[in-house]
């Protein structure tokens, strides 16, 4: 089973997870950035903490043969803070790089002003340096969150398909469905979602736009859930073709949209699944 | 404009903002204005990435850059994915990159049109290396040999931070020519840390200026290594003496 984790704070775990998520299949990931579980008080934080997105987290995965990919970006939560709001004119520096293959995570946290001000402004940079949208949806008041993030994503002339609506359960996701974006689901051991529920979704509307991901952070989560997914599929009936669509096909189209995967898959033995083109070994989408 | 003078780090910033999406300035000449930057490809027109160097667009890069050194600031970054890069990413120390070679005839290029400006070569290169993923800093790197009669000794700082890190790639790529800067001390801990974190000495250059304090640092390494019952890299027995001899030396 390959494993593209489309969503996963490395910077917050250690070298055991990295060990174990290869062992488990996990061949590639994308780090959104995101705070750091303690709020930051300046820009220059930021830029540090990009810095080691881009930097030293991409080393430490290329030691166990997995490709890391970062999204940048303001994230909500600290959009609130006005110390931290000038990271925002720092973005193109890093928009322009490898391997950050979207702006994110953008999206709300309170639903204020300030955070619709700074998502609005990011989904801008985001249609002008071509990339996806990785959008968080809020904890709180998530329904309502997520039906604003879908006026804010169409205000702004996103397309749909380059918009990932991240951290979705069965209250949210036929919205986001049908708008046509693209639905992420946080496999988590106890809050968000669970591996038997992610199976009943796909058994529902099928695995079209579907990212499966452990989000595995500060708090309690586990890296391998997005293996446990798979194998709870598996279990339910699905095919390993399925499968492999959902926990890699899914997130290699949806980020190779940006042109910047860092992708150089060792032999799979699954041969060029996708669409015959480059991307399973690795190059430009 | 040339920012060279700018020594807001902010108002530097934002003027490089501006110049994100414009086009080349037209001095720069025709053919190269409509090189992309990266970001203007739709899914439909991508290409594979080239993992020979398009020395074509690597000329006219070179070119616009020599003719608008400040161009650097876009093309760096998107270099390996416009021009040529090596697929994947290495944890190897030294291996040879296509987009080594790439970023290098661009540092070369900015050398050649900031040669008469030495404090603004500097600005530039370190703004490079300062806003610079692990690839492009290594390439920064590596390029510091090349300018090092224009740059001098304005760049030193950087290897000191590439020293700092625990990147392999970075600590190997710090220790080129340049680093001959380095005072005595500085050079031998950068060489005991290659042998901490795996760099291989052969691409430490200059290897000859290794003097008996240095000596004694490894051996005292490797006495601490074989008294922990672990293995002493190969590396660092070529700095001792025969094996039979005591690692102490007075």
């Amino acid at each position: 089973m390959r494993i593209f984790d489309p969503h996963i704070h490395m910077s917050s775990r250690t070298t055991d997870d990295y060990e174990a998520m290869a062992a488990a299949g996990v061949q590639a990931l994308v780090e959104p950035a995101f705070w750091l579980g303690q709020p930051r008080t300046s820009v220059d934080s930021f830029v540090d903490y990009f810095d080691a997105l881009v930097g030293w987290e991409r080393f430490r995965a290329s030691q166990f043969g997995i490709a890391h990919h970062c999204t940048i970006a303001l994230n909500p939560k600290e959009a609130n803070d006005p110390r931290c709001t000038p990271v925002l004119d720092l973005l193109p520096r890093y928009l322009a790089k490898d391997g950050v293959v979207a702006v994110g995570e953008v999206g709300f946290d309170s639903m204020t002003e300030d955070e619709e001000k700074a998502f609005s402004r990011q989904l801008e940079l985001a249609r002008e340096f071509a990339l996806p949208a990785l959008v968080h949806t809020p904890h709180r008041d998530k329904l309502a969150g997520t039906r604003r993030t879908l006026d804010l994503v169409e205000a702004a002339g996103m397309e749909p398909g380059m918009v990932l609506v991240d951290h979705l359960n069965e209250m949210t996701v036929d919205v986001v469905d049908e708008a046509g974006a693209w639905m992420g689901f946080s496999i988590y051991p106890d809050t968000k979602m669970d591996p038997d529920r992610m199976v009943a979704i796909l058994q529902r509307r099928g695995l079209d736009r579907v990212l499966v991901n452990s989000a595995a952070d500060w708090g309690k989560s586990d890296p391998l859930r997005t293996r446990a997914t798979g194998e709870a599929m598996l279990a339910a009936g699905f095919t390993e073709d399925d499968v492999d669509r959902v926990l890699w096909r899914n997130p290699v189209e949806f980020f190779g949209q940006s042109g910047r995967l860092l992708l150089d898959v060792p032999e799979t033995g699954q041969g060029d699944t996708f669409a015959g083109n480059s991307l399973l070994r690795g190059e430009r989408a | 404009m040339n920012a060279s003078a700018e020594g807001d780090r902010v108002g530097h910033l934002d003027k490089l903002d501006t110049t994100l999406d414009t086009p080349p300035p037209s001095g720069s000449g025709g053919s190269t204005s409509n090189a992309p930057v990266g970001r203007a490809a739709s899914a439909s027109e991508r290409v594979e990435t080239n993992t020979v160097a398009d020395e074509r667009t690597l000329d006219a890069w070179c070119a616009e850059i020599e003719a608008e050194p400040t161009r650097i600031r876009t093309r760096f970054p998107a270099a390996a994915r416009e021009i040529g890069r090596t697929p994947g990413t290495s944890a190897e120390p030294g291996a040879e990159r296509v987009e080594d070679g790439v970023r290098l005839r661009l540092l070369a290029a900015l050398g050649g049109a900031l040669a008469g400006d030495p404090d603004a070569l500097s600005i530039e290169v370190h703004d490079l290396y300062r806003f610079g993923d692990a690839d492009e800093r290594r390439a920064v790197l590596l390029g510091l040999g090349q300018i090092e009669d224009l740059i001098g000794d304005r760049a030193l700082d950087l290897v000191h931070d590439a020293l700092r890190t625990n990147d392999p790639r970075l600590v190997a790529a710090a220790l080129g020519t340049y680093a001959s800067r380095l005072d005595d001390a500085a050079w031998r801990q950068a060489v005991l840390k290659c042998l901490f974190v795996g760099v291989p000495l052969r691409l430490v250059a200059g290897l000859e200026r290794a003097d008996d304090e240095l000596r004694r640092m490894v051996a005292d390494y490797a006495a601490e290594r074989r008294a922990a019952g672990r293995e002493v890299p190969a590396d660092a027995l070529s700095f001792l003496p025969a094996p039979t001899q005591t690692t102490r030396e007075s």
